[in-house]
């Protein structure tokens, strides 16, 4: 369990991260906000990359106070790269002498296989495409069963095959450790977490289940043809724009006020409009 | 092992750089190997010289290991960066000190491989020539862990640290600019700004050239290429000044503790002792146009306090006897004890040059005397009767070295206090004056030096002599001692050639053996060190800068009169 | 209309650089004046301060002739996001003649001063302008071959250095471009000559063989 307590990052004049207070339990929670809501500040902070003020304890011990061999966590950074003249196979065992895992006890093969790179295993990391590399950098954050695994972006750059991958490999996780999600693609969070967490500001804005989150926007979604944008009464902010089966163009949008118009069934990309904009 | 090998494979997987490797250390080695080639060639009966301008080449090669490692060790610490990789290995168990260890792992093993192949070139030849002694075997190894191993470790320190930077043209910028100012070139603007504008940057400056000097003259052969105190501090301090800005930087970024905060303070404590070493007043060989530790040194001196009308004024006391206890360190520090025949002056006048600074003189009671120093004139005021004086001094010559490498203290160089004011230096020829006593003196030497001196007078223990003579030298060093029928030959054995018997016979032949007399004295061969008088002649010995076979082309009709 | 568009990246690209174009100038016009001011101060108008001048140039004036090349190129070698440079910019040794000719400008007015000192600096040019073509192709090759600032800066301040050390070493092969006697037709025709066309080759054949300076990869 990891538990974050008033937790607050700030640079220079920035604050990145305001008074964040929250509970991680072996569960896989996904992390939303909008750009420079302080989302990778925070997972860097879990990380034990940034030095901050405020609390983050796992399983008890402050991890600041825990020494580097005491801590087991997987980290995939939003920017990542490898050693170019490496093949994969040895820049996993690269990060196995990293994290003081033993080459022959670790399954790289089986990791290697898990991220769908097995006849890439001998290649050089130069002749890599940049979402292969993404995925050989999943591969690394799941080696040596960690308790905490973070990812930022994950899925940044992996075609649609390979995001389905990447989603089963983390919903097998599931019970067993801790897995934060940093990711722009809401559908990824809604078919994955079991917890999602909106943050804005550096701030907590909420959490909740993506029925939860959905529920935000319950009633407040509406879909009209487009040319009845001008009946829309008071504030409102648009979500998309469609078209219907004959092609005609389509407006999503929410509203907090009562509009002439039947409302939709609410997802959880609307309930997080709604949470930022605070409608 | 394997990490060790996956970092190597890392960054000399790059065929670019494994490229620029091979040829630079291929360019640099080849062509060391064919100059030491080309001077194994010559006859090591006809000319032992040749080693010592091998070792000269093997060492000249230190500024660009320093420029290239610096390059290197940046390239390579900066990889992680490069590759986006420095995040994510900063989370793991071993974090990115454990690559920045094995980096620096890699650039230690090849300079261990860089400084043992020095070596063993260095001692082949040496074997070569015939001239491998102990002593030169740990001057071998000192140039070699001096100028090759620590230099490279400095540069490679550098490397890293401007590896920690974020900007890139400030990390390219700062190597042009240490390679610029570490170079020969720096020293040459230096001594133009000193001439031109009197701007005197040699006490700066000379902080930044770290490689060995003298590199542009002919290798001083009793003396070999300078490992003295002065260099490893020098080096010493860049060094550990880098490990505190290195170390501070690592830790800026973790929460910081008490211990590496000591680390930091005591890395930067250590820079900081080793700078005030570097400064301390000490004997240097150094050849340049510095006005502070060269031949020009003396120059500038008295072409700043002599007037032009200095002459000799003979003492109206003649000393008798001398009793020396010498130390010998950084410097020269003397305990001299003159005998004088008058006891009832109320001054003495002692000529003693100005570099050794006098720190105490006392009668034979032990009582004080008062003395005051005018360059190179000592009045001591005396008011009793004392047979004899103690004067104690210390200090160095910027051109007749006494350090912890060699001593060249020759005969006709006031290193002791000697009666009457003496002109000591000759503007015009910018060179000394020899003085030679006109009586015979009693001389009781003790000298505390960790090496074998050589002395014209007679050992009676080590380090120690004793006899009478107009003129005192002591040199030590690289040399060796011979007798050859009775001539007795002092010389430094990495110059010349192994044909010693011939020396007696060149010299008899050559240097006029009618006009002196050569039997039964000694012949002390001390370093060119730009005298422009080739022979001083004492009753006991001669002292000169050039070997047999160089005293033979010169002494031809320059031969001085008995 | 291209060149138009070349030299207006290239003082984009510079002025990206910030404050470290100004190094050549400083170099030019001030560090070297200040210099030979000071020999001249001591021995006035004579050989040593010809053999001063034409010493410090040699040093100084070929190495900085690459600065701005190398600023420039960087952004296309080691910039983020550069490879939205290559789109539209496939001349990029373009730069290095722009650069190279701006330097040649900037250093005029130096050898004027010179000129009127000496009669003889007027070979010392050309022998200085060749020295830099050299230092231009070999940055230029360097760049392309093997994309990394910290070779192009370092190796040719090796063989700088290289170059001086080797006037007090008779011992090993010579490559220096160096040469600290008075120039003569007969050392350009010997010496330069030949070094010029080395550095024309070079330069041509970095152009057309080596294609990663006008492609992405």
């Amino acid at each position: 369990m990891i538990t974050i307590s008033n937790l607050t990052k700030s640079f220079k004049k920035t604050l990145a991260v305001n008074h964040f207070s929250f509970e991680f339990d072996n569960k896989i929670y996904g992390l939303l906000g909008p750009n420079g809501a302080g989302k990778t500040t925070l997972l860097r902070c879990l990380a034990g990359l940034y030095d901050y003020t405020g609390s983050i304890k796992e399983n008890g011990k402050e991890i600041s106070a825990l020494k580097e061999q005491e801590r087991n966590i997987g980290y995939l950074p939003q920017k990542f790269g490898m050693f170019g003249q490496l093949t994969v196979k040895e820049m996993l065992q690269y990060f196995c002498l990293q994290k003081g895992i033993s080459v022959k006890s670790a399954d790289i093969e089986a990791c290697i296989k898990s991220v769908g790179l097995e006849d890439k295993t001998n290649k050089k990391i130069s002749t890599l495409s940049g979402g292969m590399v993404r995925r050989l950098g999943i591969a690394q954050a799941l080696l040596g069963k960690p308790s905490l695994i973070i990812f930022d972006e994950p899925t940044a750059g992996l075609d649609p095959e390979e995001r389905i991958r990447f989603k089963n490999i983390v919903k097998s996780l599931h019970g067993k450790c801790t897995v934060i999600l940093s990711t722009h693609i809401v559908s990824d969070i809604a078919s994955v977490c079991d917890e999602t967490i909106i943050m804005n500001d550096g701030k907590l804005i909420c959490c909740g289940t993506s029925e939860e989150i959905s529920q935000k926007a319950k009633n407040k979604v509406y879909l009209i043809p487009e040319e009845k944008q001008n009946l829309i009464k008071g504030k409102y902010y648009i979500i998309q724009n469609t078209s219907d089966e004959t092609g005609k163009s389509q407006l999503r949008f929410v509203s907090q006020e009562n509009q002439n118009f039947d409302t939709v069934e609410a997802t959880v990309e609307d309930g997080y409009i709604c949470s930022i904009k605070n409608i | 092992m394997k990490k060790l090998y996956l970092e190597a494979k890392a960054f000399f997987g790059n065929k670019g750089f494994l490229l620029i490797t091979v040829a630079f250390f291929g360019i640099i080695f080849g062509n060391l190997l064919k100059t030491t080639y080309t001077l194994l060639q010559i006859p090591v009966e006809e000319n032992r010289e040749a080693y010592m301008l091998i070792l000269s080449e093997s060492q000249k090669i230190s500024y660009f290991l320093f420029i290239f490692f610096i390059f290197i060790s940046y390239e390579l610490f900066y990889l992680s960066h490069k590759s986006n990789l420095n995040e994510t290995l900063k989370t793991t168990k071993k974090g990115i000190r454990n690559t920045y260890f094995y980096q620096y792992l890699i650039i230690f093993i090849i300079t261990a491989i860089i400084t043992v192949s020095l070596l063993a070139l260095n001692i082949y030849s040496a074997s070569h020539f015939k001239v491998l002694t102990t002593e030169l075997l740990v001057h071998i190894i000192l140039n070699c862990l001096l100028n090759i191993t620590l230099v490279i470790t400095l540069a490679s320190s550098f490397g890293f640290l401007l590896s920690l930077f974020s900007k890139k043209v400030f990390a390219y910028i700062s190597i042009v600019f240490i390679a610029f100012f570490s170079s020969e070139i720096f020293k040459d603007i230096v001594s133009t700004l000193l001439e031109g504008f009197g701007l005197d940057l040699y006490h700066l400056t000379d902080l930044f050239v770290i490689f060995p000097p003298n590199m542009k003259s002919v290798p001083i052969y009793a003396f070999g290429l300078s490992v003295l105190p002065y260099r490893w501090n020098a080096v010493l301090f860049w060094l550990f000044l880098c490990l505190g800005f290195i170390n501070l930087k690592l830790i800026r970024n973790r929460k910081k503790n008490i211990s590496k905060t000591v680390s930091t303070i005591l890395l930067f404590a250590f820079a900081v002792v080793n700078l005030c070493f570097y400064y301390t007043p000490q004997s240097k060989v150094i050849r340049d146009n510095s006005p502070y530790q060269t031949n020009f040194a003396d120059f500038i001196y008295y072409s700043a306090t002599y007037t032009g009308d200095e002459i000799n004024q003979k003492a109206d006391f003649n000393i008798t006897g001398y009793e020396m206890d010498l130390k010998i360190r950084n410097t020269l520090s003397a305990d001299v004890t003159v005998t004088i025949d008058k006891s009832d002056n109320e001054k003495y006048i002692f000529t003693l040059y100005h570099g050794y600074e006098v720190k105490s003189v006392t009668d034979e009671n032990g009582n004080s005397m008062a003395f005051t120093r005018d360059n190179d004139v000592l009045t001591v005021e005396s008011d009793s009767h004392t047979n004899s004086m103690r004067i104690t001094y210390s200090g160095y010559s910027p051109r007749y070295y006494s350090n912890l490498q060699g001593i060249c203290l020759p005969a006709g160089f006031v290193f002791y206090p000697v009666e009457g004011s003496v002109v000591l230096y000759d503007t015009e020829n910018q060179d000394f004056i020899p003085y030679i006593s006109e009586n015979l003196i009693n001389f009781d030497v003790n000298i505390d030096y960790y090496k074998n001196c050589f002395s014209n007078l007679k050992g009676t223990d080590t380090n120690s002599f004793e006899g009478k003579s107009n003129s005192l030298s002591i040199v030590s060093g690289l040399y060796k001692e011979m007798v050859v029928e009775d001539t007795r030959f002092v010389y430094p054995y990495l110059s010349g050639s192994n044909n010693e018997k011939n020396f007696r016979e060149l010299i008899i032949n050559e240097i006029n053996q009618k006009k002196y007399n050569i039997n039964g004295k000694s012949v002390i061969i001390t370093p060119n060190l730009n005298q422009s008088n080739i022979c001083v002649f004492a009753e006991d010995h001669i002292v000169a800068h050039k070997t047999p076979w160089g005293l033979a082309e010169e002494a031809n009709g320059n031969a001085k009169e008995e | 209309m291209q060149y138009k568009k070349y030299l207006k990246q290239n003082y984009f690209l510079l002025k990206s650089a910030g404050v470290s174009i100004f190094i050549p100038l400083v170099i030019i016009y001030f560090f070297l004046p200040f210099l030979n001011y000071s020999s001249y101060l001591k021995y006035g108008i004579g050989t040593t301060l010809y053999n001063n001048i034409i010493t410090y140039s040699q040093v100084f004036i070929p190495f900085f002739s690459t600065w701005w090349s190398i600023l420039t190129l960087k952004e296309f070698i080691e910039g983020q996001g550069n490879e939205v440079l290559f789109v539209n910019t496939k001349r990029t040794h373009l730069f290095v003649c722009i650069n190279f000719i701006i330097f040649v400008f900037m250093l005029i007015p130096l050898y004027i001063v010179y000129f009127c000192l000496f009669d003889n600096m007027k070979l010392e040019f050309i022998k200085i302008l060749i020295e830099c073509v050299l230092f231009n192709s070999i940055s230029f090759a360097i760049m392309s071959f093997f994309r990394s600032v910290a070779i192009s800066l370092t190796l040719p301040v090796i063989y700088t250095m290289y170059s001086f050390f080797r006037g007090y070493s008779s011992q090993g092969i010579d490559l220096s471009f160096v040469s600290l006697n008075e120039a003569t037709y007969e050392q350009l025709t010997d010496k330069y000559i030949p070094i010029l066309l080395v550095s024309i080759i070079l330069f041509e054949v970095t152009r057309r063989t080596n294609s990663r300076t006008t492609r992405y990869q």
